[in-house]
């Protein structure tokens, strides 16, 4: 750690200052409110009135509750879910790099930006529809297929079996517009010559991608792999959208 | 134009100047709009008086009559000189509470407030309205009402907005409502021949069976029943109406403290003890299975709008909900909808033993209630706003837009406000048999082991009900204890409050009716005091005796 000097503190007073300001407000809002949880898993506490220490009696009571652990696996299996659902905008990405002419990828790049500024509560509500069992699309798109009788239903989002494959499904083909982006700005930095070097080493598109693009991009795909993670651990709304209380 | 560049020497990034500086500028007004034109204020005429009025109805129509309502306000301002304008604000109810909670502690809040949180919030923030309670709502001469107290002139002589902890009126309510089961006729026509609607549980599941056969026949995915489940409202709905129709008595039979309900407790008292009928006490859970049966298909996840969807599309053939969405489901739908209470057991069904008859709606509570807060700096505006508002004809004018059941006394419901006309005969016995409080834990496990009844088809559910309430001891003792305590603060904040109704008494600047007026408050804390202390006892017995079970 490189301490600051009272000289340095002195001249670049304004810099610190203006750091200070938002890191004060990180540490009231962000940090305080987690050390506080922390703090009173050790009492019995409402929120409000009732505050009494109690030991360790909240921390055996949570691992003891049967819904903690079978929610710890419903995370994992969305956590392994969601690395296959991450392939398709690698993919993507590597197609949309490969497209020879500059203005139909800004094109196709605009394209994909474009549903960005659709809410993700907006994309949750017509998955929704698009389970509801009795006039939904899937379910209509069975029936019209003669898989499903014609007063026969699924209930994808309330039968016990179906839901967590349901809720995996959403949001197919998977192709999420940040993670492209990102990938194509690491693909992008790619030199060229090492494209040149693999052609002359006779190296087809699949070893390009294989051994020159996937490992030039592993810095973006660790960055979409921890920001995928941290979503899944606390995409509780996502679920509660979905299947209510 | 790029707002960043590489410096040519150094290779480090410069900012683009000109883009710094409107960035500058653009802050700068910033700073100046909020600090000297807060809310617009200073963008009008100095001669115009603004009142915002906020509240979170976002329903169908509610907005539209409280625009004609403020636009005859202010017409009405006009004829007498004052230029007065009147802003409508509208907040989601999920985030109403937070933004009005930061408004009120910023001490620049909307002028007149749907008021929503604890009793401390309302005494802290919001101006009482005690005093004017007891006169005449100017604004009713020449109407049924006139002369009237303004509180006698609600339907519930302005009980739902009496704050029994710190005896004050903070507030004024507009509307009530009532659960009613909407009726697709034609869809009922189509699968019975005829438009005659159930009268009772037996005839309602019997016209559900020939949906049911009628939608196998022609080979749609049409149900009987459309649910809210999202949020367990139509299954709670069901519970709690056909609850009391068969065991209102409990509230008689079983509360040793005379306090007139059959709390949790007393039913697993008389559980133990065989006082209580164990077949009839669950057969509500056989009659919400029953019912279940025909709900519409994977209704756990299925949420209000999808109900409403299904409703319109002709997917449903009745939807149990509460008025204040009947509007929407009458005005979206192309065929006629039919709306009635939910039809009481009867006498024809196998539980009819047990029917002690329909509830009646003679209590019916207004709700909607509206404030003024303490920072409102034009409260005599304002309180004529709240007058005007919640007078005979305006108040009914209102609420015609959204077609919900106005507030006032004698009010003429017509058209589809028929249909919400409090039903005055009945049953006075309404029952909370399982749970502590609305929404609590014991509640929510209540509400789920309904919904495991109705999909598992469950072959003794009542016996699976009994099993899931005695699993919530633990859970009911802890909303006991923290309900003990909350009703300790409580009494400190009564005596507080009588404290200062005495050292006001002492002051030796204060008027007659100021003084009357004191020493009256004083009289209601104590008996809200008094009320407290009844309550905290009852739940410490309760809670004693459900540690020792």
């Amino acid at each position: 750690m490189v301490a600051v000097s009272w000289r340095k503190l002195k001249r670049y007073w304004p810099v610190y200052f203006l750091l200070g300001v938002p890191l004060g407000l990180v540490v009231v809002f962000n940090y305080y409110p987690i050390a506080n949880g922390f703090v009173h898993i050790f009492y019995r506490w409402n929120g409000d009135n009732i505050e009494e220490f109690c030991g360790l009696q909240n921390i055996w009571k949570m691992f003891g509750d049967a819904d903690l652990w079978a929610s710890f696996s419903v995370v994992v299996i969305f956590i392994l879910a969601n690395l296959v659902k991450m392939i398709p905008a690698i993919f993507v990405a590597v197609v949309l790099h490969h497209v020879w002419s500059g203005r139909w990828q800004y094109v196709y790049r605009v394209c994909f930006v474009i549903p960005m500024i659709v809410p993700a509560m907006v994309g949750i509500l017509l998955w929704k529809y698009f389970y509801e069992p009795n006039a939904g699309v899937l379910n209509e798109l069975l029936r019209a297929l003669r898989i499903l009788g014609p007063t026969e239903t699924v209930q994808w989002l309330s039968r016990e079996g179906l839901v967590i494959p349901a809720l995996i499904f959403q949001g197919f083909p998977w192709v999420g517009a940040f993670s492209v982006l990102l990938y194509l700005a690491g693909l992008q930095n790619i030199p060229k010559s090492l494209y040149e070097s693999a052609a002359l080493d006779g190296a087809g598109p699949l070893q390009v991608f294989w051994y020159v693009e996937l490992p030039l991009i592993m810095t973006q795909v660790r960055i979409s792999l921890v920001l995928m993670m941290i979503g899944t651990i606390r995409g509780w709304e996502f679920v509660y959208l979905f299947v209510g209380e | 134009m790029p707002s960043a560049r590489r410096d040519p020497e150094t290779g480090g990034l410069t900012f683009h100047r000109l883009g710094l500086a409107a960035a500058g500028l653009f802050y700068l007004a910033a700073i100046i709009h909020v600090l000297f034109l807060g809310k617009g204020r200073g963008a009008l005429d100095p001669d115009v008086t603004e009142l915002v009025l906020a509240h979170w109805q976002l329903e169908d129509g509610y907005r539209e009559g409280f625009e004609e309502m403020i636009r005859l306000f202010e017409e009405m301002k006009r004829e007498q000189g004052a230029r007065v304008k009147v802003v409508q604000t509208t907040v989601p109810w999920r985030g109403y509470r937070q933004w009005m909670m930061t408004q009120l502690i910023s001490s620049n809040p909307a002028d007149v407030l749907e008021i929503q949180g604890s009793a401390s919030v309302r005494y802290q923030y919001f101006t009482p309205l005690s005093p004017y309670a007891g006169k005449p709502n100017p604004f009713n001469a020449g109407t049924p009402l006139e002369g009237m107290a303004w509180k006698d002139t609600f339907l519930d002589g302005m009980e739902g907005a009496f704050d029994r902890v710190y005896a004050e009126y903070f507030g004024v309510g507009n509307f009530f409502h009532n659960s009613r089961l909407h009726v697709n006729v034609d869809l009922v026509e189509k699968a019975t021949g005829t438009r005659a609607l159930p009268t009772d549980l037996t005839e309602w599941m019997e016209t559900c069976r020939k949906i049911e056969e009628y939608a196998e026949r022609i080979g749609e995915p049409i149900s009987p029943i459309g649910v809210r489940g999202f949020d367990r409202g139509t299954l709670n709905m069901l519970f709690r109406t056909y609850y009391s129709q068969l065991n209102g008595h409990l509230n008689d039979d079983l509360s040793r403290f005379c306090d007139g309900e059959a709390a949790p407790v007393d039913i697993l008292r008389g559980l133990k003890d065989g006082t209580v009928d164990r077949e009839r006490l669950s057969a509500v859970s056989g009659i919400v299975q029953e019912i279940g049966q025909h709900f519409v298909k994977g209704f756990t996840a299925v949420d209000l709008e999808q109900s409403k969807y299904l409703f319109y599309t002709g997917k449903v053939a009745f939807f149990p909900e509460g008025s204040w969405n009947s509007y929407s489901l009458v005005k979206n739908c192309p065929f006629e909808v039919a709306i009635i209470r939910i039809p009481p057991v009867g006498h024809k069904h196998r539980y009819s033993k047990y029917f002690t008859g329909k509830i009646t709606e003679s209590g019916v509570r207004i709700w909607g209630a509206f404030g003024i807060p303490k920072a409102c700096r034009n409260f005599d505006l304002a309180l004529e706003l709240l007058q005007f508002m919640t007078s005979y004809e305006i108040n009914q004018m209102t609420m015609d837009y959204c077609k919900w059941p106005p507030a006032v006394k004698k009010a003429k419901f017509e058209g589809i406000l028929k249909a919400f006309q409090p039903d005055l005969e009945g049953n006075l016995n309404v029952a909370h048999p399982f749970y502590v409080g609305w929404r609590s834990t014991s509640h929510r496990k209540i509400s789920e082991a309904l919904e495991e009844i109705i999909m598992e088809r469950a072959a003794d559910p009542g016996r699976r009900l009994l099993e899931k309430f005695a699993e919530q001891k633990d859970v009911i003792v802890e909303e006991l204890e923290e309900a003990v305590v909350s009703y300790q603060r409580t009494g400190l904040e009564l005596e507080a409050q009588r404290s200062q109704m005495a050292m006001g008494l002492l002051r030796g600047d204060l008027g007659p009716a100021e003084r009357r007026r004191l020493a009256l408050r004083g009289t209601l804390a104590r008996e809200a005091f008094a009320e407290g202390v009844k309550g905290n006892l009852l739940n410490r017995l309760h809670l004693k005796e459900m540690r020792n079970f």
